[in-house]
């Protein structure tokens, strides 16, 4: 009935209507699939960023509890006031105790990342390449074997370590047997730093009276601050107990970075190597001009979720040495802890961690442009 | 039909637990004592004062949670606003606290606050005027294996001993030859915690008399000097050495495995070694005085009251049926790791755990809780730092006591 009155002109705006009415629809079930994800991403990231950017803002001391407010004249006992860009000014640039503090984890923090990005990339490459050669047996066995590390609870992995690591514990006790004249090192609680002892080895040895002098003019530049760190202790390394954590890291994540590559390595058509073996490429070639140069947008992946994980290590440092000896694992996620928690400056926690968060930041795009390029030039 | 019965039948269920949950708040009122878990023993004596508390209280329900990670889980609680009526609080965090305004003021409702150790008592009063009562504490004394004085025909350490007392016995434990190889004399870690002892016999003091934190300051200066001089010494001499270098996780563990003959623990020491080590013959005395007279270390925890609560009569009522002469008196029954915070206690502590306990007794009349102010923690990095370099011998202890003070003096002015 109701299409016999209808004509056929007030027939094409029905038709628009239904089609805006689907069109509508499809949004809706769009929003509904995607409102999950979207609620919680909302509820457990973007709000909780943008709370620590305002604590960021203020001297709470995270204790006092929040909802009494602002500190104003009618409410004295209010929990926080905002004191402006004042914490960035404290731990970037206004010279003192907390500013050393963050450029000695900041320092720590980049030598750790240098020293384990490069080296569990390249591991996890060979590693990766050598369990996917069709000669090997027991293939299953290594993978695993490989993967096991990452896996396994980071806790008890640093509390393995710590045994094995003990100034009696497995290592010493390997070396010592290998070399009766081995003089035990204390692995877990040795401050000195490992560029220091390098440095020490070609004959370059400040006393402490050389590190108390800062004169450019007679280029006695040791005792120079910058960042209230002498220019010395920059280039201290990492420390002996730094290096063992790196070597602990770098243990635990290959797994995961081989499984990365070995997905990408058996993406590699066969074709292509076999024209370059007609072409009487030797295997070496082949891993330098083939499977390198393949591999290069999951390198990118490896390198950028290795440095983001190495810029954030926390719970290895929390375990195994709080930040000791002489501060020298004090990584800047263990500084916004520690800041947060056991100095009571909530509002200082969240500036570094928003710190934290740009350096992050701007170190991957560094990195992003850099890989770009040089597959650029490749290409 | 049967689901609409059904809805009206769980409808009419709920509506009735709803009224029955109503009418029970009424009667009784529950409070949350939020602690960390100690030994297992100590867990069970709590839950049984608890118990006990309850049945002599028939309106008031204890929620004890024995939390991990308690210090910051209490702490993320308070920032919340919704925080437990009873905890625990360190003594190095009350200050904090009472700063952030969440603990009551407990001067009026605490049960005879005169019995505490003035010590204890003064750590948790602001203004003399008590906020928690003590809960338990431990001192720090000197413990030592006898077989190894045996062994070195040495004779037993004991209260009357001064630092030359200390460092002569050690030489001549070294000395002897007895000691088993890898064995220093003295186990010591430098640990502010454990070094603060010297600074307080060398006649350092933390506060002055307007509550001012004077660390290492003015008459203080050469206190911290000659103790870290003192301390620095022994360990370059060899005569002392850290846990780690002695492969151990802590000075007892050490102790315990032999590789160490004298040591400084505090009363915790006495079970792990009961447990751990049954076959070590050891003794324990006061630690030796030093140039500014006798001195220890007390480490102490007290049950504080929230400010933000709504039974407060029935909070505190738990903290005295917990603190009073009757509940100090069943902490010093079990005999734990930790003395009860009761003078008149002590005896029956002593008779619990045994003579190894009359020298941490003692330590109660002089000792000092080596509490920094709020917000310290790079002083306590900065000076724990610092005595490390000294007893490596990378620094002079002068240049350590100067760095630390710097950093104080930096901390008080913001």
């Amino acid at each position: 009935m109701a299409q016999s009155t209808t004509s056929p002109t007030a027939a094409s705006p029905t038709r628009n209507a239904t089609f805006k009415d689907k069109n509508r629809q499809e949004a809706m079930t769009g929003l509904g699939f995607i409102a999950p994800a979207f609620i919680i991403l909302f509820g457990f990231l973007i709000i909780p960023m943008f709370v620590a950017g305002l604590f960021s803002l203020t001297n709470w001391d995270g204790i006092t509890p929040i909802a009494r407010g602002l500190i104003t004249e009618e409410n004295p006992n209010g929990a926080f006031d905002f004191v402006g860009l004042q914490n960035y000014n404290t731990i970037l640039l206004q010279e003192g105790r907390r500013q050393e503090s963050f450029y000695t984890a900041l320092k720590n923090t980049i030598y750790y990342a240098l020293g384990v990005v490069p080296v569990q990339t390249a591991f996890a490459l060979v590693l990766a390449f050598v369990v996917n050669q069709k000669w090997l047996k027991g293939k299953g066995f290594f993978r695993t074997a490989f993967y096991f590390p990452s896996i396994t609870s980071s806790v008890v992995i640093s509390l393995i370590f710590m045994w094995m690591f003990s100034a009696s514990g497995l290592v010493n006790t390997a070396i010592s047997f290998l070399n009766p004249s081995y003089d035990p090192v204390t692995w877990l609680d040795n401050p000195s730093g490992t560029l220091h002892l390098l440095m020490n080895g070609i004959g370059i040895n400040p006393t402490r009276d050389m590190l108390r002098v800062c004169d450019p003019a007679t280029l006695q530049l040791w005792g120079c601050e910058v960042a209230s760190i002498r220019l010395w202790d920059w280039l201290s390394g990492p420390s002996v107990t730094m290096a063992t954590i790196m070597i602990l890291n770098i243990w635990t994540t290959i797994g995961t970075m081989m499984v990365i590559y070995l997905a990408a390595l058996q993406s590699i058509p066969s074709q292509v190597y076999e024209a370059a073996t007609v072409d009487g490429a030797s295997r070496v070639q082949l891993f330098r001009y083939i499977t390198v140069p393949l591999l290069q947008p999951t390198t990118f992946f490896v390198v950028t979720i290795g440095l983001i994980g190495a810029l954030q290590v926390f719970d290895q440092v929390y375990v195994m040495t709080s930040g000791g000896p002489a501060n020298t694992t004090l990584t800047v996620a263990y500084l916004v802890y520690r800041s947060a928690f056991s100095d009571s400056r909530m509002g200082l926690a969240a500036a570094t961690a928003i710190v934290l968060f740009v350096i992050i930041f701007v170190f991957t795009m560094i990195q992003r442009r850099v890989t770009r390029e040089s597959s650029g030039d490749r290409a | 039909m049967r689901r609409s019965r059904f809805a009206v039948f769980s409808m009419a269920a709920l509506t009735a637990l709803a009224l029955s949950t109503g009418v029970l708040a009424q009667d009784t009122v529950t409070i949350t004592l939020m602690g960390h878990g100690s030994s297992t023993a100590e867990d069970d004596a709590l839950n049984a004062s608890v118990l006990a508390f309850e049945e002599a209280n028939p309106g008031i329900d204890v929620d004890v949670q024995l939390v991990p990670d308690f210090d910051t889980v209490l702490q993320t609680a308070f920032a919340s606003g919704d925080y437990p009526e009873v905890f625990y609080t360190g003594q190095s965090l009350f200050r904090q606290y009472v700063d952030a305004g969440v603990i009551a003021n407990g001067s009026g409702y605490i049960e005879s606050p005169e019995g505490f150790y003035p010590a204890l008592a003064a750590v948790y009063s602001i203004d003399g005027e008590l906020y928690c009562p003590p809960k338990d504490f431990s001192n720090l004394a000197l413990e030592y294996n006898t077989d190894y004085f045996d062994a070195a025909g040495l004779e037993y350490p004991n209260a009357d001993w001064t630092w030359d007392d200390l460092r002569a016995a050690a030489e001549a434990l070294a000395a002897s030859g007895t000691l088993p190889e890898g064995t220093v004399p003295f186990g010591l870690n430098p640990d502010i915690d454990r070094w603060f002892a010297f600074y307080v016999q060398a006649g350092g003091t933390f506060y002055d008399e307007e509550g001012n934190f004077v660390f290492g300051e003015d008459a203080n200066h050469d206190a911290a000097v000659s103790a870290l001089d003192f301390t620095a010494m022994l360990t370059q001499d060899g005569l002392a050495a850290s846990s780690s270098d002695l492969s151990a996780g802590w000075p007892g563990e050490a102790f315990g495995q032999g590789k160490a003959a004298m040591t400084m623990e505090g009363n915790w020491i006495i079970s792990y070694l009961n447990d751990t080590f049954p076959d070590v013959n050891w003794g324990t005395t006061e630690l030796p005085a030093g140039p500014g007279g006798e001195g220890t270390l007390t480490f102490s925890e007290a049950y504080c009251v929230g400010a933000d609560n709504e039974h407060p009569e029935e909070s505190w009522a738990l903290v005295n049926f917990l603190t009073n002469e009757a509940g100090a008196e069943r902490v010093a029954a079990e005999g734990f790791g930790p003395m009860p915070s009761r003078e008149a206690s002590g005896a029956s502590w002593i008779e619990a755990v045994g003579p190894v306990g009359e020298a941490f007794v003692a330590g109660g009349a002089y000792a000092v809780a080596p509490v920094t102010p709020a917000g310290f923690g790079e002083f306590r990095d900065a000076l724990g730092n610092g005595v490390g370099a000294a007893f490596r011998g990378e620094e002079d202890s002068v240049d350590v006591i100067d760095e630390a003070v710097e950093v104080s003096q930096e901390l008080k002015a913001e």
